[in-house]
């Protein structure tokens, strides 16, 4: 891929954030609501990390602080979560792409970075909640960067592997179950995984989600370096190479699938 | 050729409880189409249009045969022809919604057409696709605010801004009126007979044909029946005379008297209110003289038992040649 092709792609995905702002923007009421939401929701987590008090798992996460924990659970959210809600396409959305000049994956990824310039303004204003509440960040900036690429490749992969189960079964895409109502309880999201039951503790381990939650908020809150978390970040890597085949062959297997039957839908 | 198809055929399996059905969708379809040309694919509603129009697109994949974009072989490069040279489009598409719907025309043209990899001076560009399509006047306004004619006149624009030398459109006017349909269509021959462009469209309505394709195929069940200009199709209705009366009242027996006429094709009626409208068919061969004897018959008919309100004589049009190949009976309602 020359640098002239690099430099046109970068071009396409910085007209994605232009476009996704004026899209959105339009809407001046909307836009205004969905801060207020976002301030209003992260609010609400802050004051329930004040009156609750979680006496179990906290401090492996790396911090003390209940605010801290439940706060930082929506951070993260937003952070990676985009990478799969924007790539978790319906079908017509991805027959949409095929049909444009775009190639496939640069329409995925230019969703993605459309998504982000509103999950940018959800994190802002999260930060400026836990700032409020007297907590401050402790972070390893390089295992930061690692971290972050690693956690949103993880989660563009879950995005296209629901995507392609979208294309296959149409309606009903077992990955978003899995991505939304597991991770709301097994991940940490919102309590440690230590809260759960042991069999369950065990299961939520399985997700890569739980890795994600668990680690960043060590990077956030404890400084930790790249080597301290090397087997757990060589853990998620792994996870990722599977992932990464896996939502290969299943998105793959997708298209072909439209593009033998038609958008049946 | 930059369109030519060879021996395209696509299979889809039905589904439901009526057991495995494979149905042809288009069946070893033959096609070219040079640069420059308007193509249009009519035919009834199911004859597989908009699946030639799919395959050709690489939105769908061959079970047989294949298609060649500008040399591109579609079975080798699938959808990505859209990326190469090809731009398709659907009558129902609509980019300009949400916030797109409220910037000035020209910027929401300019943004979408760099969303989607259009290079240099966007601004200029979007006003020059305005132009084109006859929306200058309204750059500054908000699509929102468009009618129908005007939005896909404008969708038109942003298709342009892509400069792809190949358009692919299923039903391009589908639920514009005909004056909007008419400024659609003058657009898409000035495309193609000044800038070159090679454009393959489906239509169900054929003044669209008449007045648009340089060439056109019909399909039926899947496969070509007929490919020639919108004329040489006119011509192919078994009878090229036909009388219409406006009558006060008709019955039966009447219409069975002007069949009996020698060289009668066929006799149909219709009734409106307290009107009839009688159409009388006459065959081909057929001289001068006779075809005022076998007139004069009828009037004479006629106005013995009924009033004659008006007359006239026509040769048939693309509507009832449409009708003819597709095999079904004349209906005077469908009558533009």
């Amino acid at each position: 891929m020359g640098i002239r092709r690099i430099k046109k792609y970068i071009r396409i995905l910085v007209w994605g954030i232009v476009v996704s702002w004026i899209n959105n923007t339009r809407y001046k009421t909307e836009v205004t609501l969905y801060l207020l939401d976002i301030l209003l929701s992260g609010l609400a987590y802050a004051f329930l990390g004040k009156s609750v008090a979680y006496q179990v798992g906290i401090s492996q996460y790396g911090t003390e602080n209940p605010i801290a924990f439940i706060v930082s659970g929506l951070i993260i959210t937003h952070l990676v979560n985009t990478a799969y809600q924007r790539t978790s396409m319906s079908a017509r959305g991805i027959y949409g792409i095929m049909k444009s000049p775009l190639p496939l994956w640069l329409g995925l990824v230019q969703n993605v970075v459309m998504g982000y310039l509103w999950s940018f303004f959800a994190l802002i204003i999260n930060i400026i909640i836990l700032y409020s509440f007297g907590i401050t960040f402790n972070i390893n900036i390089l295992s930061a960067i690692i971290l972050l690429s690693l956690s949103l490749l993880i989660m563009f992969c879950l995005g296209v592997l629901s995507a392609g189960c979208n294309l296959i079964v149409k309606k009903g895409d077992p990955i978003r179950f899995l991505t939304t109502a597991l991770t709301y309880y097994f991940s940490g999201r919102i309590f440690p995984v230590q809260v759960l039951p042991k069999p369950l503790q065990k299961m939520a381990w399985i997700l890569p989600q739980t890795w994600i939650y668990y680690l960043w908020r060590r990077v956030l809150f404890s400084n930790v370096s790249l080597l301290q978390i090397r087997h757990d970040v060589m853990i998620l890597f792994l996870m990722n190479i599977i992932l990464a085949i896996i939502s290969y062959l299943i998105f793959s297997y997708g298209i072909n699938k439209i593009r033998e039957e038609g958008l049946i839908l | 050729m930059i369109i030519k198809t060879v021996d395209l055929t696509k299979h889809y399996i039905l589904r439901g409880d009526g057991g495995r059905r494979v149905i042809v969708a288009n069946d070893h379809i033959n096609i070219e189409v040079p640069k420059g040309e308007i193509y249009g694919i009519i035919g009834p509603n199911g004859a597989g249009k908009t699946t030639l129009i799919n395959l050709i697109s690489g939105l769908l994949k061959p079970t047989y045969g294949t298609a060649y974009i500008l040399g591109y072989n579609i079975r080798k490069v699938g959808y990505k022809i859209n990326e190469i040279c090809l731009t398709s489009f659907s009558g129902e598409d609509n980019s300009f919604t949400g916030g797109f719907g409220r910037i000035p025309a020209v910027k929401a043209l300019k943004y979408l057409a760099g969303m989607l990899g259009v290079e240099g001076n966007l601004e200029r560009r979007a006003e020059d696709a305005l132009k084109l399509v006859g929306l200058y006047e309204w750059k500054n306004y908000w699509p929102i605010q468009f009618s129908s004619g005007m939005l896909r006149r404008l969708e038109l624009a942003l298709l342009i801004m892509y400069d792809k030398p190949i358009l692919c459109l299923d039903e391009p006017t589908i639920h514009l009126d005909p004056l909007h349909a008419k400024q659609f269509r003058d657009v898409l021959k000035f495309l193609a007979k000044r800038k070159g462009y090679t454009i393959l469209l489906t239509t169900q309505y054929m003044d669209e044909v008449k007045y648009t394709c340089d060439k056109i195929s019909f399909l039926k069940n899947g496969k070509i029946i007929f490919t020639g200009t919108p004329e040489e199709m006119r011509k192919r209705v078994p009878s090229q005379h036909i009388f219409e009366f406006i009558t006060s009242s008709l019955d039966q027996t009447l219409e069975k008297d002007i069949e009996k006429i020698s060289r009668v094709v066929r006799v149909e009626s219709k009734s409106n209110n307290d009107k009839v409208k009688l159409r009388v068919e006459i065959s081909d061969e057929i001289s001068e003289e006779e075809k005022e004897k076998i007139f004069s018959e009828i009037i004479s008919i006629l106005s013995e038992k009924t009033k004659i309100y008006r007359v006239r004589e026509r040769e048939p049009d693309l509507n009832e040649a449409f009708i003819a190949l597709a095999g079904e009976k004349y209906d005077g309602n469908k009558e533009n």
